[in-house]
């Protein structure tokens, strides 16, 4: 009862004006950064920060949650409008967004996505205010053995995202996760595939290769295809809105998702897109219809949104409970905390009530700003889909530039970024599909650096003698072995057919 | 059509405007030192611990001077991008970069072309002791603990921290050197995430600063390298006074530097407010409860103990 | 494996990636005069993958072996991921059980527009980010043959009072002020 008690403490701390001001700006400039190619959630954060620094310590860190929250939205709006993802998790909203769009129906795309992140990103901060405690526990004793399978478990969604491409799909993964151990080898300092230049150190940055895969690679194809007389969607009705039947009928997709995407954000590390690609992956299995996914399918824009904005309530989990950042966005709130004399971790709890609570307050609070205001940008952002190709077409390049350059501010990245547009346009000429590449970009430093530390740590049957890590590597065999099954079981009736 | 002419020509205006501000700025006079904006490059991400400490150092120095200083982060490569970055600039102080020992660790293991001397190492600030740090769930929490631990483990024993090759791995490496330990080095992405394997028993060790216990009850300091026990951790013994010797002074170090050729009086103007920074109360109550020494040791000095650093740095590579 | 080491770094690095091109010139020209022609694509991207594959994996066949798995290890496991898959790809293609080629669009336009991005981004380095912007977007929208002044206009000026503000005022992101204009104005 202690909870609810200082829950509310916390909520009447919000009857100020500032705080409140904090939560609409702050929820206004994350759906912003968050729909801006190239500003991530936690770059969103992060050059927020010089910002704050003037501000109350309580309103600062509500302006910079709001931020975080509405920016695992802000993705899926450019995600579903003109397949651009935002952000690196808002990939997987695109798979079902972008063709509702295409279909005419972008108002679903758009209001699904709305409503599942608002309830993901509640269900998330009420499991962050009751069990913050015991899963923090839990997570600090994660193995790298369970780090790897958690990563492979991940991975193996690529067989079920090919389809009857998975060959094509997997060489793309493999692909990403080459790419991504370019630069100096974190466990050993060697040196990789560095070509003797510094700025190949730290590899290839996620953001302008997502940037250049996807918003880039969409551009080229328009262009070359030279169908550019209208906007993204033809059709365009009041009828496309969802109503709230529709919604109903996703609340189990929600529900587990969002569940689903505040365990895995919690283990400091995996984030939102692990979280968004399994989560996707977990409801086009339990579907009936597993074929319409990809096609338009709003449980797969459900499921995306809601683990996405749900793992923002799991980040903070390690944050708050342990003082251990589960995000790169949430290492910038630590950051954030250290420059107004706080420092995170159980302490806080005892020394700061008021800060946490409010802070949690916050959280619920800025959900449902985020709902309001989303409501009222929609209509707004849905106009996106009648601009004229011609003009949007060299407005997202211009977009993709600058979005690539803010990240390190080097025009190395936006050079790479063009580099991967121009592959990805070619390779997706070819059939090959993208999210396998971003896919292995975000996981393979994850599954390698884990697979080698579990080694050093335990040898090599570390993997089989930890159950959990041997259950999620089961779990993974399935997960690739299934999706094949079936696609060899279709190949074979088709050819009974014929 | 004439319209949209007015108003990409009053768009054309208003963006040189923008940049004419700027200029008008830079063309008055030269006299005295900072006329413009001073940029402080810091090589970490915005929120990064050096991030941090440069923001708070801008933040204080307002306090003494009118000169603006306007952060800019020049993350990649463990420092590297942003030294060679600051190594492109021309020598007039406008530009100042934030350095820590791991910088000119850096630039040895990367084998980098850079001289250390490329910089003129103006002053440092902080020094930050190693030490190493135990779960008191582990039961293994003083150092006569981990020694027996690790000697019954035989050289199985796990020790925490971040990416090998870096000061707290070769810190840990000359622990077990003058100890007669033997034990494995698991190297995580960074500080943090090692620290939340050691709350989760994943290991016995973590090296790193003393600092990083607080806020955290379940840690423990086990033994400290420096030659005096620290104010701040009374009860915490150093290495001396448990019979290992040669490990007083190992240390990590903050500071700043800018590109060297900078002018002497520039590097007078810096020194004032480096001096006035030291003793400021704000300063003060930020950093000496981490356990950090606040000093300030000019460029004279600094020079000497980064020379010093980077040699000792290439003789333990050969 | 003193091969490998001579083809892994240095000199013997560009002779080994000056083989793989022609080897892979030779092969498409093989393609493109045999009856596989409207597969070329299909074949062509394998053998790119292929040869990419033993770039990468002479080099890290060169790294040193250090600790209980080696920096070498898992990017090897890769790279034979890359193979496999490239082969399996390739046999299909030549086995006919892919289809043929996608037609080819307006490829001139997307040459244009990829110089034109290369040719904005070094001319910002010269007059700065804001003009070189409107002149990029005006003349690629001005490209694929939009007229309507007014819109045109009215994007290029909102968007760079927008990056002006979000991006430089509010963010602190250091775009190019360009060369040219700093000779100018000081």
């Amino acid at each position: 009862m202690e909870i609810l008690n200082n829950f509310f403490m916390g909520f009447g701390y919000l009857g100020h004006i500032q705080p409140i001001i904090a939560i609409v700006a702050g929820v206004i400039l994350g759906i912003m950064v968050g729909a801006m190619p190239g500003l991530s959630p936690s770059m969103g954060v992060a050059l927020l920060v010089p910002f704050t620094y003037n501000l109350q310590p309580h309103v600062a860190l509500i302006l910079l949650i709001s931020i975080y929250i509405a920016s695992e939205y802000g993705g899926s709006i450019t995600a579903v409008t003109i397949n651009t993802p935002g952000t690196p998790s808002a990939v997987v909203t695109a798979f079902d967004g972008y063709p509702l769009t295409k279909q005419g129906k972008a108002g679903t795309g758009l209001g699904v996505s709305l409503v599942a992140s608002t309830i993901g990103g509640i269900i998330g901060t009420i499991i962050l205010i009751f069990f913050s405690v015991p899963l923090a526990r839990v997570a600090v004793r994660m193995h790298p053995a369970e780090y790897f399978a958690l990563a492979i478990f991940g991975l193996t969604t690529v067989a079920s995202l090919g389809g009857k491409n998975w060959a094509k799909a997997f060489l793309a993964a493999m692909l990403g996760l080459l790419i991504n151990t370019i630069g100096i080898d974190p466990i050993s300092g060697v040196k990789r595939f560095t070509f003797g230049t510094y700025r190949l150190f730290d590899g290839f940055a996620l953001i302008p290769a997502l940037i250049g895969l996807f918003a880039l690679s969409e551009v080229f194809t328009r262009i070359e295809e030279n169908k550019l007389e209208k906007g993204a969607q033809t059709k365009f009705d009041k009828e496309q809105w969802p109503s709230f039947m529709d919604y109903w009928k996703l609340k189990f997709a929600i529900i587990r998702s969002s569940i689903f995407g505040t365990l895995i954000g919690i283990f400091p590390g995996a984030g939102a897109t692990i979280a968004a690609f399994l989560s996707y992956d977990i409801a086009k299995k339990l579907s009936k219809s597993p074929e319409t996914f990809g096609k338009g399918n709003p449980e797969g824009v459900a499921a995306a949104e809601a683990a996405n904005s749900s793992s923002v309530g799991g980040a903070l989990v390690p944050l708050l409970a342990l003082g251990i950042p589960g995000s790169a966005s949430t290492a910038v709130l630590v950051g954030a905390l250290m420059i107004h004399d706080l420092v995170p971790g159980p302490m806080l709890f005892v020394e700061r009530p008021d800060i946490v609570y409010s802070l949690f307050a916050a959280l619920m609070v800025a959900n449902f700003v985020m709902l309001i205001l989303g409501l009222m940008g929609a209509k707004l952002w849905i106009k996106v889909t009648v601009i004229p190709k011609k003009v949007l077409m060299p407005a997202i390049l211009a977009i993709s530039m600058i979005g690539s350059f803010a990240v390190n501010y080097s025009f190395f990245d936006v050079a790479a970024c063009i580099g991967f547009g121009v592959s990805g346009w070619l390779l997706k000429k070819y059939g090959f599909p993208m999210a396998p590449i971003v896919l292995g970009m975000v996981l393979g430093k994850l599954a390698e650096t884990n697979f080698r530390r579990a080694v050093i740590m335990g040898g090599y049957n570390v993997f089989f003698t930890r159950p959990a890590s041997l259950i999620l590597l089961i779990l993974a065999v399935l997960s690739i072995g299934i999706p094949l099954y079936q696609t060899y079981k279709a190949n074979k009736k088709e050819k009974n057919r014929i | 059509m004439k319209k949209a002419l007015v108003i990409f020509l009053l768009l054309a205006i208003v963006s040189i405007s923008a940049f004419a501000a700027g200029g008008a700025e830079k063309a008055d006079g030269a006299e005295k030192f900072p006329t413009k904006p001073i940029k402080l490059v810091v090589y970490t991400g915005p929120g990064g611990a050096g991030d941090i400490l440069s923001r708070k150092f801008t933040d204080i120095a307002s306090k003494y001077t009118d000169a603006t200083f306007v952060v800019e982060n020049k993350a990649g490569a463990g420092g590297i991008v942003a030294m060679e970055y600051v190594a492109t600039t021309k020598p007039d102080g406008y530009t100042l970069m934030y350095m820590t020992k791991s910088n000119v660790s850096k630039l040895v293991t990367t084998d980098s072309e850079l001289d250390p001397m490329t910089f003129d190492w103006i002053a440092q600030m902080q020094i930050d002791p190693e030490c190493v740090i135990t779960n008191n769930k582990t039961g293994v929490v003083t150092w006569e603990q981990v020694v027996a631990d690790a000697k019954a483990k035989g050289g199985d024993q796990l020790w925490l921290g971040p990416a090998a090759g870096g000061l707290d791995h070769v810190t840990a490496q000359m622990i077990w050197k003058a100890a007669g330990i033997e034990a494995k080095w698991v190297p995580f992405a960074s500080g943090g995430k090692a620290k939340a394997a050691l709350l989760g028993v994943q290991g016995i060790t973590y090296t790193g600063n003393p600092g990083e216990i607080i806020g955290k009850p379940d840690f423990s300091v086990a033994a400290v390298c420096t030659a005096e026990r620290l104010p701040q951790f009374p009860d915490v013994p150093t290495f001396k006074e448990l019979g290992i010797e040669g490990l007083e002074n190992e240390v990590m170090w903050r500071g700043f530097a800018v590109k060297a050729g900078t002018d002497d009086s520039i590097i007078a103007w810096y020194d004032d407010i480096f001096e006035k920074v030291t003793n400021d109360p704000e300063w003060i109550a930020t950093y000496a409860p981490m356990g950090n020494m606040l000093v300030h040791k000019p460029r004279d000095e600094f020079n000497k103990i980064v020379q010093a650093d980077y040699d000792a740095y290439k003789a333990a590579k050969q | 494996m003193e091969l490998i080491k001579f083809f892994g770094k240095g000199p013997g690095f560009w002779v080994l990636l000056a083989i793989l091109a022609v080897i892979f010139l030779g092969i498409a020209l093989i393609v493109l005069k045999s009856s596989k022609k409207r597969y070329a694509g299909r074949i062509l991207i394998p053998v790119f993958f292929i040869e990419l594959a033993l770039l990468f994996g002479t080099m890290a066949l060169g790294f040193p072996h250090k600790g209980e798995v080696g920096p070498g290890v898992v990017p090897g496991l890769w790279i034979v991921g890359i193979l496999t898959f490239s082969l399996l790809l390739f046999f299909q293609a030549i086995s006919k059980h892919e289809e043929k080629d996608p037609p080819w669009g307006k490829i001139s336009n997307v040459a244009v527009f990829i110089l034109m991005t290369i040719l904005y981004l070094i001319i910002m380095q010269f007059i700065g980010y804001y003009l070189a912007t409107i002149i990029y977007l005006i003349l690629g929208m001005y490209y694929l043959s939009y007229r309507n002044w007014k819109v045109m206009s009215s994007l290029t000026a909102g968007w760079v009072i927008f990056s002006y503000f979000a991006f430089y005022r509010l963010l602190y992101v250091p775009l190019p002020r360009g060369i040219l204009i700093e000779w100018i104005f000081g």
